[in-house]
């Protein structure tokens, strides 16, 4: 008996023993070694043994659990198990609290690495752990589609993410028309990507994962994911997905249904660049079509997809086709922002109202040579009022209005473009009260007023999405966005109106683009394509 | 004799027991060092002085240049939300401490008043917030939804009213109409 019993004790000394060495990790720090510990996924460094490796001055009170320490005459103070930092007397916040092992103190990783400035690196075999898909973030701009896989956890700078067994991703979008075979994939060598056509206008975007094959991410991407590139070709039949509102398909995609398991690994290695190499793939729908839906799908909701539009399938083959003139007894009215005393954005010598003028000039020229009956609310370097400006769109009975502007930003790098249409904050609220009051049948020239307000929102963004459209496909400018705002010149227009804010003023080399008068014209003949296909769909009605 | 044997039995039995005992206690327990040398007296001070109030973890919104991005702060709490609002105000008007964000509000601004009615914060702002902004919609979007999307992560704040020079406005910089209340918006928040 007694024997059994010293066994047992044995045994479970013996599995104390292992599972302390399994938790435990030899870490480099700066080429030094420091053995840390692993707890829930989190690498922790013991502070005494750093510090005394260092030569850092430290204390630690173990009745008030305060911890100092004195790291390049910076003040460091904080209190185990407790995420508040104070260096030099200013509030900081720990990603995750000190901790007591063994009546240590730990630090996790990234605490020596942002405070101390260490370079720490473990060798990746020896540390090995699971996580799993947290989310996926879907993005299309232009004619690239992002996909970002998120997932749950992150560990150091050195990241990669690995495919434990070979998975099958599909994100599927219903109601959408697409005839896409080509794709650009940077990882193409472990991914295969695809969009689908079938017989249902279904879309499916296929993402195979290999086994065990490295998937970089770089040190940048926080939390740890993956990102893929998927630029579609530019077909003109192909039409992907109406641009979404990002927040929209995050909440709709089903995490529930993702089982996908993908290693995150560590390693001490430099970050590989990675060699881009398009590749084409010609799909064989019979192979795949048994597979596609017995691996892991995701479905984004019916509800926010658009369906596809003739006028989009048809903008870059439409107007031109045929003879007849749609922009003929139009009336359109150019606004080109600022002038006078208000010179908008000044940068590199370069005014805002110039621009925005030139632009709206040469609009007005096309225009009438098209027959159209354009107005222009300046035609010199005049201050114009808001209300001036309003009163010339709604005193022509102007079937549409083009605000012209230049953008800025705080980032000096940042080019692109952005188109902004009058939504005040109460449009979707009215939206519900004129549907109540519609099953009312009361208050009728009312309730007609207001739906005439509302078609004109819906008008102005039509034409947004037009205009952006032949912009970044003819221009090749990058959309940053198409936003709806309470936009002043734009709050009381009686018919459907944008701003354009042309490419960005406070990127140099986008300033010296937009003063070229060649550059301009083919904004110019760009902006008056989008008004022709606007008026033959008949979307200004 | 045998009760003899049965004693040098049991000191043996007591003996091994001590050395178990005295052995197990250098295997598991491991004496913290005193540092308490080593600790500045300074620094104690103001670790006394500085914890004697509530902290609050709150979000405050800068920019890239394109979108609105987070940032996760320590601030004082305080109960009384006009105070907190005051609180709130003053460390987003220091910028952010991420060197990648950009703080909205222009240079030189400064918050001249705040005042709390019916859950709407009015910000009263000084006039350099219009001769010294770099223009654009975008950056003016950025400016009223930064503010509006911090602030409005206290309770009592629902909305947000801005007074340039206090006077009331209909376009706050250039372009964006300010009549009434802000309320928070998502549309410019940086996704991933």
């Amino acid at each position: 008996m007694a024997k059994k019993k010293s066994l047992l004790l044995i045994f479970i000394l013996f599995l104390f023993c292992n599972l302390y060495a399994y938790n435990s990790i030899q870490v480099n720090i700066n080429s030094e070694k420091i053995q840390g510990q692993i707890e829930n996924d989190i690498v922790y460094l013991p502070l005494e043994d750093v510090c005394r490796k260092f030569d850092i001055k430290f204390g630690y009170f173990p009745d008030t659990g305060i911890i100092a320490i004195n790291y390049n005459n910076n003040m460091m103070s904080t209190v185990v198990d407790q995420k508040e930092l104070l260096i030099n007397s200013n509030y900081k916040e720990l990603e995750i609290a000190p901790r007591l092992i063994n009546r240590k103190v730990y630090f996790d990783v990234k605490f020596f690495q942002k405070y101390f400035g260490f370079e720490i690196t473990w060798k990746p075999e020896e540390f090995d752990k699971l996580a799993k898909i947290s989310n996926i973030i879907i993005r299309e701009t232009g004619e690239e589609l992002n996909i970002f896989v998120v997932g749950d956890k992150t560990y150091s700078k050195n990241e990669y993410m690995i495919s434990k067994n070979r998975n099958i991703l599909n994100i599927t979008f219903p109601e959408t028309q697409t005839n896409v075979m080509t794709e650009d994939i940077p990882f193409s060598d472990f991914i295969i990507s695809n969009i689908i056509m079938t017989e249902n206008n279904i879309t499916v975007l296929r993402i195979e994962f290999n086994e065990e094959y490295d998937i970089q991410t770089g040190p940048s991407m926080q939390p740890t994911g993956l990102l893929i590139k998927v630029v579609t070709g530019l077909d003109k039949n192909e039409v992907l997905p109406e641009n979404r509102v990002d927040s929209e398909i995050e909440k709709n995609i089903n995490l529930t249904k993702i089982t996908t398991e993908i290693k995150i690994k560590t390693n001490d290695s430099n970050l590989k660049e990675s060699v881009y190499e398009p590749e084409i793939f010609e799909l064989d729908i019979d192979t795949f079509e048994n597979q596609l839906y017995s691996s892991d799908e995701i479905f984004v909701d019916e509800s926010l997809l658009e369906k596809v539009e003739d006028t989009l399938l048809d903008q870059n083959t439409l107007a031109f086709d045929t003879n007849e003139n749609y922009l003929e007894d139009h009336v359109i009215v150019i606004d080109p922002g600022h002038g006078g005393n208000d010179y908008g954005i000044t940068r590199y010598g370069i005014y805002e109202k110039d621009i925005t003028l030139e632009i709206s000039r040469k609009i007005y020229d096309i225009l009438k040579g098209k027959l159209a009956r354009p107005f222009i609310t300046r035609t010199g370097n005049s201050n114009v009022s808001s209300e001036d400006r309003i009163y010339t769109a709604n005193g022509n009975k102007a079937e549409l209005f083009i605000s012209i502007h230049a953008g800025a930003s705080s980032q000096v790098n940042s080019r692109g473009f952005y188109i902004y249409y009058y939504a005040n904050s109460k449009y979707e609220n009215e939206k519900k009260l004129i549907n109540e009051k519609l099953n009312n049948e009361d208050n009728t020239q009312r309730v007609l007023m207001e739906l005439r307000q509302m078609s004109i929102v819906e008008s102005s963004r039509k034409f947004a999405r037009i205009l952006s459209r032949i912009i970044s496909d003819n221009m090749h400018w990058t959309e940053k966005g198409t936003f709806p705002a309470e936009i002043r010149v734009l709050s009381e227009i009686n018919c459907p109106g944008i701003v354009f804010e042309v490419e960005s003023l406070t990127n140099r080399e986008s300033a010296e683009f937009l003063k070229d008068s060649i550059v301009q014209q083919k904004i110019a003949e760009n902006i008056v394509s989008s008004i022709e296909i606007f008026f033959k769909s008949g979307d200004n009605q | 004799m045998k009760d003899s044997f049965g004693f040098i039995k049991l000191v043996f039995k007591i003996f091994w027991l001590a050395i178990l005992c005295v052995s197990s206690y250098f295997i598991f327990y491991y004496e913290i060092e005193d540092y308490s040398s080593e600790m500045p007296d300074k620094f104690e001070q103001k670790e006394i002085n500085e914890q004697n109030f509530e902290i609050l973890n709150m979000s405050f919104y800068y920019t890239d240049g394109n979108k609105l991005i987070r940032e996760d702060r320590k601030i004082r709490l305080s109960h009384n939300p006009l105070v907190l609002s005051g609180i709130v105000l003053d460390e987003y008007f220091k910028g952010p401490e991420n060197s990648d964000l950009f703080n909205v509000i222009p240079e030189k601004v400064t918050l001249r008043n705040y005042f709390l009615s019916e859950n709407v914060l009015y910000i009263d702002l000084s006039r350099e917030v219009r001769s010294n902004f770099q223009g654009g919609i975008l950056p003016e979007l950025l400016f009223i939804y930064g503010i509006a999307n911090t602030v409005c992560q206290i309770d009592a704040v629902k909305s947000v009213k801005f007074l340039i020079n206090g006077e009331d406005t209909d376009v706050l910089i250039s372009h964006i109409m300010t009549s009434g209340p802000v309320n928070p918006d998502e549309m410019l928040l940086q996704k991933y």
